[in-house]
């Protein structure tokens, strides 16, 4: 039994450092959405603006072709700016596979050992140790944290089209709110947890 | 070694910046790195809002502004700045003047530096092609004029490279400008319906902080104003850039009357092409400089959000520099063996 | 410890959509459970597939699910405050993935549209990573992630196993179809089977209209047939057309959109045909989907005919409606349904090929649909032995799905009623059905003009008359009920039948007793009911009597006085007569050239091609039925003179039978049948008073009785107990024959010519 406690204390370990690892990563790829999105979002009131225009009556009439041009530069514009937000997505994606792989080993090893360990030992818990349990969903939590923030990044900029300014004026607004539902510090928690669990074996 | 020695065929201001700059920056630089610089300056049409929503609006908010009274003040500052701005532009562009002269021989010795190190192309081939051309002058060597063609051509294409390089910096920095304009003129707005509830309260001493605006918004005027002339310069020797090609076209033209046809002077392009691309790039920046000369004009003067807006947005997206001119410079720089293939 | 039962709380709400279930340890350690097992709980409605892990407070005794991946039937309502066993819980061994088939439920057709399937299999996989799922388990999406996927189906599994499969980053998911969550809905939850019966051709047809197209849609291209797209269903109220269209889009699985006249009409000009395009655009969204029936119920309410009612709006919709028919039929992938019960009030434009393609006439049902319909509708039922379904569809001649309905309703209320205090052995028998028979009524005779409700009569109540009562027997009770009989012997049937004689013998009593005796439909239809002061509605009305005993075969039309009614062509010269019209109309009904379509009943096939697979008595019944599928007129006057003589031929009223005034034998009979209730005394003769009484019709014989019985009375003062044979003898002083000598000549002389010609 002390074999197998000490073997899922490795995976756990193992899995630690790459969390934290993982997490400062996360954090940077969250951050650098923000400036992104806030581009798009004034570029798409700068569209509006454009498509408001009496362009007509306004100095600019006697220019040809400018509305075009310009719509087209604002248009060209937005697509770097989303291939950019593509590629932060990809990060996104690159660390959901990663936190999963890692957790599904760590499950896998448990599941190798379960019978070893015994139910018992799993569920004990100390006055500053959380049981195996509780780490072992801890840690299923971080990986569907993940998952499901990159889900959710992905449909933001799936709901993303020129066609709808007012969707992209509100795309920071939106992306706050999701990062709302991702603040609460899910991946914080079971780090901790998995460390008191790691130090008071 | 080698690229050492393409560096210093830049002839303009900063050699160690270009290394830097061109590669990289020469197609980001016009779309792609705009958005996080758009967000630190744009906010001008997200940043209204807020204002409007920090101040708390009294709930009486329903008299429009009188039309008219705010306005005669505020309308003033643009027109003095334009005369003044037009002076300060004339001056500076005379003092740069000599400083632009100044900086040509160690330009031109390095575009016969880089000739050199080009050398088997761009000598060997248009000495074959000088071969069967007449030379109209003292018999001496061919080669001189043909090579003094191909340098010029070569010259040329830097210029054109460092021009658009100055043109985008100078862009940005009349965007910035623009930029505050209109939050200024925004928060004016914004500043005047607060007036407007202010005197009916108090309608003795309203005009206050007009002339405080005015100063800042003059400031900001003279400035773009000045930038504007930059870029009107820069698009006169764009346009020189051209005749200059087109005159080294015409005298080839001159040499092979006989007929036969004349070899490229670089790899594959005819000297008519440069040309071509010169006045194709000329005209995109000639046209865009209207344009802003036509924003120039009327930014400080506009009360339409949308339309400050689009002036914005003409401003920083430059509709009439079409997205090939950084191609054709490219191609340009390549061809005449700036850039290595 | 096993008997532990699991008390069921609601989930924790960091649980949602994670599939896990808390257990406590005892419970755990019973199942032999390592965390995040897959373990299949079953719940009422059906089961749920969950991964095990301790509560947090490691308490015993609880459960907790999270209703991820669970059976359709499962709902989260339902589980409240349940106790579930031990036993209940499985353990299943776990295995991963290889492939997947789905199916997709998204919240908005428009999300639908827009998402390419590539992305949207990119995110399903994503959804259903790391869960457990098994074969037909349905799994929710958390709803606190924002997509617009609700639900995802698992159609099919690989392998495919008893056991929970893991999905894995590598497993692959094939998304067969995608739904929106209003079809879903539409599709799962009215579980309650509808069953229609009698209507299998009709069925068919539908079936095959809706189901064929999208089925092989490539070989109708191949073919280059475009598919049929609507469909009129036309036929009298409560014969289950609007049934048949709910039980045809359940089978096919169909989303069935319905559209009522009413729900359509907007006050504001031009908002009715804004609403029928709304819906007509909600069902091209559907029908991208899968198959879509767009229902329109009373169409005739929706789309008059044009032209006749001056009303503008109304004209509008019927444009409309007829520009939006020719749009489906260019999608191809909807398929209209409409009923009615006037096609004659529909729009013509409306009719043609290309809107609606097909018409199916659903009538009144035969013989065999209604003992069907009984069947289906008794199955249900605890029925005692005795009701006999054949003999119950025999007597409900007329009777529509709906009237059946009621009636079995009615028939079990009845024996609710009546054995109130042990309804658990509740059953239904034959007399409740009788007593229900006599409260529900055909829905098609509550409106009908000359549906009469008569006292049964007897045969035994008329006297007299025997020869012409065997006649009457022969040429209407006969054929109908034994009609194998008039087959066998290559008899067809009588049309009609004429009775004339003079006045007050019995014609019309004889008649009612017909009627009773034979169960059929009785109308009756006298001059009052036809004339009108409006042109042409005397015939229409007399049209319609015809039209409604077609409808409710066997059936007798009964005209009496039928001279009055008709009168001759060669009579009254003037030529264009109310009743020389009406006279037409009836030559026509009885003896025209066929059915209008729209009347017909019955299924041909069942008549055609499955006769050989039927038992002895199916075969018998349907023979019957068959041969029951007309009515008969009986027609009674006592001036046969008066009347057309083409009314006379043989195929109209081809029977003509004199009814004879009583002689003295048959008055003998009467004065016993009319002196039954009548206290006699010892001293009356009836013989005596039968022959006093010549030239006495049945109806003087029935007043002269009376007469006595009064006389007696006013002369033993009111305790009078007897009639006496001098009150008989003296009523006979005042109480005159109503015939003469001369009248009878004329009947006689009548008869003779009959029987001569």
């Amino acid at each position: 039994m002390a074999a197998a406690a000490a073997v899922m204390a490795a995976a756990l370990r193992e899995w630690a450092a790459v969390a934290a690892r993982q997490e400062a990563a996360r954090r940077e790829a969250l951050a650098s959405w923000e400036p992104l999105l806030v581009s798009l979002a004034g570029l798409a009131e700068q569209l509006r603006a454009a498509r408001r225009l009496a362009w007509g009556s306004s100095p600019l009439g006697a220019f040809g072709e400018l509305r075009e041009r310009l719509w087209r530069k604002q248009r060209g514009a937005a697509e770097a700016l989303l291939e950019q937000l593509g590629r932060r997505r990809e990060e996104l994606r690159a660390l959901r596979d990663a936190v999963g792989t890692g957790a599904a080993s760590v499950l896998r090893v448990y599941e190798e050992n379960a019978a070893e360990l015994g139910l018992a030992e799993t569920l004990r818990r100390g006055a500053r140790r959380p049981s195996l349990a509780d780490v072992l969903e801890g840690l299923q939590d971080v990986e569907r944290y993940y998952r499901h923030l990159y889900l959710e990044s992905k449909l933001l900029l799936l709901s993303i089209s020129c066609d709808s300014l007012e969707d992209m004026e509100a795309l920071p607004q939106a992306w706050k709110r999701i990062l709302e539902r991702y603040e609460e510090d899910t991946v914080q928690d079971v780090l901790f947890k998995v460390s008191l669990y790691l130090d008071n074996q | 070694m080698g690229t050492g020695r393409r560096v210093s065929l830049y002839r303009a201001g900063t050699p160690p910046k270009k290394p830097s700059s061109f590669p990289k920056s020469s197609l980001p630089k016009f779309s792609l790195p705009k958005p996080p610089r758009a967000a630190s300056h744009l906010p001008p049409p997200c940043s209204p809002p807020p204002p409007e929503a920090r101040t708390p609006s009294p709930p009486s908010l329903g008299r429009p502004p009188p039309p008219g009274r705010p306005r005669s003040p505020r309308q003033e500052p643009g027109a003095a700045m334009a005369a003044r701005g037009g002076e300060r532009g004339r001056s500076r562009g005379a003092a740069q003047a000599p400083r632009h002269r100044r900086r040509r021989p160690p330009a031109a010795c390095g575009a016969r530096r880089g000739r050199g190190w080009a050398g088997p192309d761009v000598s060997a081939l248009p000495r074959g092609a000088a071969m069967a051309a007449k030379s109209p002058a003292d018999g001496t060597p061919r080669r001189p004029v043909l090579s003094v063609s191909a340098r010029k051509i070569k010259d040329n294409a830097a210029d054109w490279h460092n021009l658009m390089m100055k043109w985008e910096r100078l862009n940005d920095n009349g965007f910035t400008t623009a930029n505050k304009i209109v939050n200024m003129k925004i928060s004016e707005q914004f500043q005047d319906n607060k007036l407007e509830i202010a005197c009916d309260n108090s309608a003795t001493e309203s005009e206050k902080p007009a002339p405080k605006y005015n100063e800042e918004l003059d400031k900001c005027c003279a400035e773009l104003l000045e930038t504007l002339k930059h870029m009107t310069k820069i698009q006169l020797k764009m346009e020189k850039l051209s005749s200059t090609t087109k005159g080294i076209c015409d005298l080839e033209t001159f040499h092979h009357r006989a007929g036969n046809c004349p070899a490229p002077l670089f790899h594959t392009w005819p000297t008519p092409y440069f040309y071509e691309v010169s006045l194709k790039l000329s005209e995109m920046y000639k046209k865009e400089l209207q344009l802003k000369k036509t924003i120039v004009e009327e930014i400080a003067h506009s009360a339409d959000q949308d339309l400050m807006m689009v002036y914005l947005s003409s401003w920083l997206y430059q509709p009439y520099i079409d997205n090939s001119s950084k191609l054709l410079l490219e191609a340009m720089l390549l061809e005449t063996g700036h850039r290595q293939c | 410890m096993e008997a532990v039962p699991l008390r069921l709380l609601p989930p924790e709400p960091g649980d949602e959509g994670t599939q896990r279930c808390r257990l406590g340890p005892a419970a755990l350690s019973f199942l032999g459970a390592p965390l995040g097992a897959p373990l299949r709980i079953s719940v009422p409605g059906g089961s749920c597939l969950c991964t095990a892990w301790p509560r947090a407070d490691l308490a015993d005794g609880y459960l907790q699910l999270d209703l991820a991946c669970r059976t359709a039937g499962v709902a989260a309502a339902a589980l409240r405050g349940l106790t579930l066993s031990l036993g209940r819980l499985q353990l299943l061994p776990r295995g991963r993935l290889k492939k997947a088939t789905v199916n997709v439920v998204v919240k908005s057709s428009a999300l639908r549209k827009s998402m390419p399937r590539a992305v949207l299999q990119e995110m399903i996989r994503d959804l259903l990573r790391n869960v457990y799922v098994s074969h037909h388990y349905v799994v929710t999406v958390a709803p606190d992630l924002e997509t617009p996927v609700v639900h995802i189906e698992m159609l099919s599994v690989d392998p495919l196993t008893e056991e929970a499969g893991l999905i894995t980053p590598q497993t692959s998911v094939k998304i067969k179809e995608v739904f929106t969550l209003e079809r879903y809905r539409h599709l799962s939850e009215d579980t309650g089977n509808i069953s229609v019966a009698g209507l299998d051709d009709v069925r068919r047809t539908l079936k095959e209209m809706i189901d064929l197209p999208f089925r092989f849609p490539k070989t109708f291209k191949k073919l280059g047939l475009s598919v049929p797209n609507g469909v009129l269903l036309i036929g009298p109220p409560g014969v289950g057309k609007t049934l048949m269209v709910k039980a045809v889009a359940k089978e096919v699985g169909a989303y069935l959109l319905c559209i009522s006249g009413p729900a359509l009409y907007g006050s504001r000009p031009g908002e009715s045909e804004e609403n029928l395009q709304r819906v007509f655009e909600k069902g091209r969204e559907m029908s991208h989907e899968g198959p879509t029936i767009l229902f329109i119920d009373e169409i005739d309410s929706l789309c008059p005919k044009r032209g006749s009612s001056n009303n503008a709006p109304e004209d509008r919709i019927v444009a409309q409606m007829l520009t939006l028919l020719d749009g489906v039929g260019s999608e191809g992938k909807m398929v209209l349904m409409a009923a009615t019960n006037r096609p004659d009030a529909l729009d013509p434009a409306l009719r043609r090929s290309g809107r609606f393609d097909r018409e199916v006439i659903i009538g009144t049902p035969t013989l065999m649909q209604r003992r069907s319909i009984l069947q289906l509708l008794t199955s249900s039922m605890p029925i005692s032995a005795d009701v006999d379904l054949i003999k119950m569809s025999e007597i409900t001649a007329a009777y529509v799905g709906a009237d059946l309905t009621a009636l079995c309703r009615e028939a079990a209320m009845h024996a609710m009623c009546h054995s109130s205090l042990d309804s658990t052995e509740m059953v239904i028998n034959m007399a409740n059905f009788q007593e229900a028979f006599k409260k529900i009524q055909p829905s098609s005779f509550r409106s009908v003009i000359g549906l009469k409700e008569c006292k049964p009569v007897t045969w035994e109540q008329i006297g007299g008359l025997e020869d012409v009562k065997l006649k009457l027997k022969q040429c209407i009770e006969w054929p109908m009920k034994f009609p194998q009989a008039f087959a066998r012997m290559g008899l067809s049937r009588p049309k009609g039948v004429l009775l004339y004689g003079p006045s007050g013998c019995a014609k019309t009593k004889l008649v009612r007793a017909v009627a009773t005796s034979c169960h059929c439909s009785f109308l009756s239809v006298s001059g009052a009911d036809l004339f009108s002061p409006y042109v042409g509605d005397s015939e229409k009305i007399l049209s319609q009597v015809f039209c409604q005993a077609r409808a409710s075969t066997p059936a007798i039309i009964f005209l009496d006085e039928i001279d009055s009614i008709l009168g001759s062509r060669s009579h009254h010269k003037t030529g264009h007569g109310v009743s020389e019209r009406v006279l037409s109309v009836l030559l026509n009904e009885l003896d025209g050239i066929g059915l209008k379509v729209t009347e017909r009943r019955g299924n041909k096939l069942q008549l055609e091609g499955q006769c050989q697979d039927l038992s002895d008595e199916e075969r018998q019944l349907e023979f019957q039925e068959t041969l029951n599928k007309d009515f008969m007129v009986v027609a009674a006057t006592n001036r046969p003179d008066m009347l057309d003589d083409a009314l006379l031929r043989p195929g109209r009223l081809d029977r003509v039978i004199y009814i004879p005034p009583p002689d003295l034998k048959g008055r003998l009979s009467i004065l016993k049948i009319c002196t039954e209730k009548i206290p006699l005394d010892s001293d009356v003769a009836l013989q005596d008073i039968a022959v006093l009484t010549d030239l006495f019709s049945g109806a003087d014989t029935e007043n002269l009785c009376k007469e006595a019985a009064l006389l007696a009375l006013q002369e033993n003062g009111l305790e009078a107990t007897t009639v006496k044979h001098e009150h008989f003898v003296k009523s006979l002083r005042t109480v005159k024959p109503s015939l003469s000598t001369k009248d009878l000549e004329f009947y006689e002389k009548f008869y003779n010519q009959e029987l001569t010609s």
